[in-house]
């Protein structure tokens, strides 16, 4: 995403500190793989055996309740790291050492292969939210198969990680939010070739950091492998990002999947479905399907006609809505980041202790539901708005310096993103300000940990 | 014109994916109607608390001779039985302990599917009994004769 790789932060240094000691070991990522694909394994079994002892199943609660939202304070502390050790990267590894296949996958995946990720990301929401996922094991089982087969058999079929590339939601959610992550990548310059790279991309130059998986191939030989640093990007922005309509668009359907999320969290959900149920014949999950759709389609809807109205010439449209796509980008970070923070606070403890009793290190004897599941935590909360409050006073120092509209440059150009605010306030403010009071209203309602 | 047909291409390509996916997921979420009994707000907070209120609903004679075995026995006046944790004992309304307790909403599901599968009364108790003994302390429930 970050196109022009600026010295941010402190450099670890020769390539050898902090986790470039980890990537450039030699047994990385494959000893990590192994000890994952063990547990996806164990994951996948228990998803399909019901409760021994426990009220909850063991692999939702591991997967929704403590992974999932333990991913993005991975994500802002290490940022992709979790894609080199993640097991369906693994498998795709395996694959291709298994068969060797020589084509690349044929120019209609090619190409439609960012809009796919989109659409993955889109019906990981959904699925999430119309199966309920955190209580659903069956459903979780048959989604870690499905991923774990099409990683194996994509590449088997063709060269590189292309589901890792094109299909993984989890790949293209952390790879729009790897640029606020403490940990960064710069490639590894030098004349030494590096190995080809899975995902496509040049680890000695890398254009597009965002892109690395961390899978450390390039590491090994003693090629030019990507290095890491540390140091937040708001330090300083990025002078040029590659931020593209697909970028644009994913920073909105996130937008559109948090609210819904949030509100799903909120008494506002079952009052939309005891509303909506008589209109989709009783049919839960296609109320819920059409819900958040519906929420998204209008949010992006709204943000393309915000870019009519704001572009000065035509054909400049295309170049504000992807201005305002990035410009949005740390603000629904900081609600990602909010919700993470509600599931682990609400969920952790009950999951951990799921975990002991499954595991009969724990006697358990039932429990008492909560009187009431929607609660407010004022220490929790004063966490939530402060990630919003960085997340909108982020997003509105973006919208002051990327492309104002009126100089917008139609294409595939890099937005430039000025160093200094540039003169009147961004007319993109009252947008950015708008969605953040949405989700805003959201929060300071009692919520729950789940459904 | 290469380029206008690549672009269909991918277009079809995405929408059939998306439609596919949608398909396989609203499939099976088609609930059935309730009747006429008009449920509270909670009820709707899930799939699986709406389709365990309506078989609650439906079932209340048989719910009440199964026992609970949530941990809702340590309340001894409040729940008897696993109906008690759908319906208040005091006022008859619905109860909203249920609709949070993944344990109750499975014991109605599975009380109604062996129902279906032609279960005596007493044969739902003794797999109840069996599949939930490990999972919570019981209600203190009269027991089936």
């Amino acid at each position: 995403m970050n196109g022009q790789t600026e010295k941010i932060g402190v450099d670890n240094g020769a390539g050898r500190g902090g986790i470039d000691r980890l990537l450039y070991w030699r047994r990385y990522p494959a000893s990590l793989h192994a000890a994952f694909y063990l547990m996806l394994a164990v994951l996948v079994f228990f998803a399909f055996y019901p409760p021994r002892q426990a009220e909850g199943n063991l692999a939702t609660e591991v997967v929704w309740k403590l992974w999932w939202p333990g991913l993005s304070f991975l994500l802002l502390a290490a940022g992709r790291v979790w894609c080199g050790v993640c097991p369906f990267g693994g498998l795709s590894d395996l694959a291709a050492r298994l068969r060797r296949p020589r084509h690349a996958p044929p120019g209609v995946i090619r190409k439609a292969g960012p809009w796919l990720g989109v659409v993955s990301v889109f019906l990981f929401g959904i699925a999430f939210l119309a199966l309920g996922l955190e209580g659903n094991a069956a459903a979780t089982g048959v989604i870690l198969v499905g991923m774990a087969a099409l990683a194996f058999g994509l590449s088997l079929a063709w060269k590189g990680r292309n589901f890792c590339r094109y299909l993984c939601p989890i790949g293209m959610i952390t790879r729009v939010y790897s640029f606020f992550s403490w940990m960064r990548v710069r490639g590894g310059g030098g004349r030494r070739p590096a190995m080809a790279c899975p995902v496509g991309q040049s680890p000695a130059s890398l254009r597009q950091p965002s892109q690395c998986h961390l899978c450390g191939a390039c590491t090994k030989g003693g090629s030019a492998g990507v290095r890491t640093f540390t140091g937040f990007a708001g330090a300083r922005l990025p002078a040029r990002t590659e931020f593209g309509r697909v970028e644009a668009t994913l920073s909105i359907v996130m937008l559109g999947l948090m609210a819904a999320d949030s509100v799903r969290m909120t008494p506002l959900f079952a009052r939309y479905q005891r509303g909506a149920l008589p209109w989709f014949g009783f049919n839960y999950r296609l109320s819920v399907i059409v819900g958040v759709a519906a929420l998204t389609a209008l949010l992006l809807a709204s943000f393309a006609l915000a870019s009519r109205l704001l572009a000065r010439r035509p054909g400049g449209a295309e170049s504000v809505f992807r201005s305002l796509g990035f410009s949005l980008l740390p603000l629904t970070f900081g609600v990602f980041m909010a919700l993470a923070l509600q599931h682990l606070w609400s969920g952790a403890w009950p999951s951990l202790q799921t975990i002991a009793a499954e595991s009969r290190l724990l006697d358990w004897t039932g429990h008492m539901p909560p009187e009431d599941v929607y609660f407010v935590s004022i220490p929790l909360k004063i966490i939530q708005f402060v990630f919003l409050a960085v997340g909108l006073g982020w997003s509105l120092r973006l919208a002051d310096r990327t492309l104002q509209p009126g100089r917008e440059k139609p294409g595939p150009v890099p937005l430039e993103v000025a160093p200094h605010k540039s003169g009147a306030t961004s007319l993109k403010r009252p947008v950015i300000l708008l969605a953040a009071g949405g989700i805003s209203f959201l929060f300071l309602l009692p919520m729950s940990g789940a459904c | 014109m290469k380029r206008f047909i690549l672009m269909s291409r991918q277009r079809v390509l995405l929408l059939a994916i998306a439609a596919i996916a949608l398909a396989v997921i609203s499939a099976g979420g088609c609930g059935e109607e309730a009747g006429d009994v008009e449920f509270p707000e909670f009820v709707y907070r899930s799939e699986e608390s709406l389709e365990g209120y309506r078989i609650a609903a439906a079932n209340q004679d048989v719910l009440e001779q199964i026992p609970c075995y949530c941990g809702c026995e340590r309340d001894r006046e409040k729940y008897q039985n696993l109906k008690d944790c759908f319906y208040n004992r005091e006022t008859g309304d619905f109860d909203e302990h249920a609709a949070s307790c993944a344990i109750c909403l499975e014991e109605a599901r599975d009380v109604e599917q062996w129902q279906d599968e032609g279960l005596s009364l007493k044969e739902i108790r003794d797999r109840i009994d069996e599949k939930y003994q490990d999972r919570g302390t019981p209600t203190d429930t009269p027991p089936v004769e």
